[in-house]
């Protein structure tokens, strides 16, 4: 089992600085774990940002703290801010017509189908996304094919 | 995220992104268009996305936007060369059914230029 986490203050010009901590950990721990980096990389991603500008507001005092941890079956990632929360459920569908042409909507979307579980846990003044993907399932979406989606 | 007019071809630009297109990114792609673009007559235009590493949802969102500044001037936006990487992410997101992507800038430029 290999941990990494780091927190950053609500910023996303810290972007570059968390691809290159994920690069490097990927590089050194996940090479031979089947996962897709990019993929993944893009989950956090939008991971990050809602909890920077959704969650923390872009707030500098506040930060966000990213954990993760991999093991010989899967990959967990934890993003923590110090949000309200939100309603998960009420969330549209951003491929519908209706929505297609909206501008925003996607991150979550996207997250849901590139990992293979993901979930908002909400408690006063914190919110905690959990994402999961197991080590040797294929890629989801960028990267190849994983089952539906 | 870097950008430069890569081709002029009457009312049609080419533009050549390199990088990440990202939630940092996206005042600057409807920028180029609205006050780069525009300006000089561009009304369609064709991202060339061969230099792209990936794109976020914020990164597609710009794409929205610049295609609406676009719409309003009666042109279109294209997207061209993704890699197969964000040929797949754009899919997913429906991308593929509100845009013109086409596999190369040659191809585009023969379906769009104006």
């Amino acid at each position: 089992m290999v941990r990494i986490h780091f927190s950053f203050p609500s910023r996303t010009s810290f972007l570059p600085g968390i691809e290159a901590l994920y690069r490097q950990f990927m590089s050194d721990f996940a090479a031979e774990s089947g996962l897709c980096p990019d993929e993944i990389f893009l989950a956090v991603v939008e991971g990050v940002v809602n909890a920077v500008k959704h969650g923390n507001g872009e707030d500098p005092e506040k930060n966000v703290d990213v954990e993760l941890l991999l093991t010989e079956e899967a990959l967990h990632i934890t993003i923590k801010d110090l949000g309200k929360g939100f309603c998960p459920e009420t969330l549209a569908d951003p491929t519908h017509p209706d929505n297609i042409t909206l501008p925003g909507g996607r991150g979550i979307f996207l997250m849901k189908r590139l990992m293979d579980s993901v979930e908002y846990h909400f408690s006063p003044g914190q919110t905690v996304l959990e994402m999961k993907i197991a080590c040797r399932g294929g890629c989801h979406g960028m990267e190849g094919d994983r089952g539906a989606w | 995220m870097e950008w430069r007019v890569t081709e002029e071809l009457g009312k049609t630009a080419v533009v050549s992104f390199s990088g990440n297109i990202n939630v940092n990114d996206e005042p600057a792609v409807i920028e180029l268009v609205r006050n780069v673009l525009l300006p000089k007559g561009f009304i369609f235009v064709i991202f060339d996305l061969n230099g792209v590493e990936y794109v976020d949802s914020a990164g597609m969102g710009s794409f929205l936007a610049a295609r609406s500044v676009l719409n309003k001037s009666s042109g279109e936006l294209a997207l061209a060369a993704p890699s197969h990487k964000i040929e797949k992410i754009l899919s997913l997101a429906g991308f593929n059914k509100i845009f013109k992507i086409f596999g190369s800038v040659e191809e585009a430029k023969r379906k769009v230029a104006v």
